[in-house]
């Protein structure tokens, strides 16, 4: 009776184990660290102001923006860049990503279990 | 296997091969993953702009487009080490954008016949079909 319990207790420990790596692995992919650290929102929306945020920079880029757009209105140059942004950058970018979250995904999941299945045995 | 498969294909590769080498050379992330970027880049803008490869301006188009991601990385190197790829993502996309548009804009117009495969392909069968007609009259 006891011996079952005990194989209760660690078959419920394991199963923990494996949702809180799920948890670990999706954060980790993700690149959220644990609560009251910066998120990475924050550093990016921080980064961007910090560099837009400056006169003669926010001028610059809105120099680019606007030439961008210019450049766009026009005919054979519109036809070719939405070609290439729709066969090419897209979806090249987009695989590359999703590669990419889902070994760190499971990179993180992985070593999460590693590292934390031994508890359930002591 | 036409070229948008080729990269597709190879940016499956790119991201695991690029999450495998942060993963396990953590300290050196910072490189990695500025390659890993710049890889991505050369593998939308190689196929992308293949069929110009004999086009006058082609090399001049390129090396531009070489110096402004030179730039541009000078200005995000504070994004790398990134603790996850969405947050490059966005800024990938517009460089991507950025220096297609430098590309097509050096380059100037396209050779005519040089990068149109369908047309070409098409031109072909059309070509073909009419030889045949020729075959059966005689």
């Amino acid at each position: 009776m006891r011996e079952r319990t005990s194989i209760h207790a660690i078959t419920a420990c394991e199963t923990g184990v494996v949702y809180a790596g799920i948890a670990a692995g999706i954060g980790n992919a993700l690149g959220v660290g644990p609560p009251g650290s910066s998120s990475v929102s924050n550093e990016v929306s921080r980064l961007i102001f910090n560099a837009v945020g400056k006169p003669t920079t926010g001028m610059q880029v809105g120099a680019v923006v606007f030439s961008a757009i210019r450049a766009l209105t026009t005919g054979p140059v519109a036809a070719e860049f939405a070609s290439v942004a729709g066969s090419y950058i897209l979806p090249v970018v987009g695989v590359m990503a999703t590669t990419y979250l889902v070994y760190e995904g499971v990179m993180g999941y992985k070593d999460y279990y590693e590292s934390h299945i031994g508890d359930c045995h002591h | 296997m036409n070229k948008k498969s080729v990269a597709v294909i190879g940016a499956g590769i790119l991201g695991v091969s690029g999450a495998a080498a942060v993963h396990r050379w953590p300290e050196h992330s910072i490189p990695i993953q500025m390659t890993l970027y710049s890889l991505t880049l050369l593998l939308i803008l190689l196929p992308a702009f293949w069929a110009d490869r004999h086009h006058p301006k082609y090399v001049a188009a390129m090396s531009s487009a070489f110096f402004a991601h030179l730039v541009i990385l000078l200005f995000i190197r504070s994004l790398f080490p990134f603790k996850t790829i969405l947050e490059i993502v966005p800024v990938l996309i517009v460089e991507a954008m950025i220096l297609t548009l430098t590309i097509i804009k050096v380059r100037g117009e396209r050779e005519v016949g040089a990068s149109n495969d369908a047309a070409k392909s098409h031109e072909a069968a059309s070509s073909h079909q009419k030889m045949k007609r020729r075959h059966y009259r005689r």
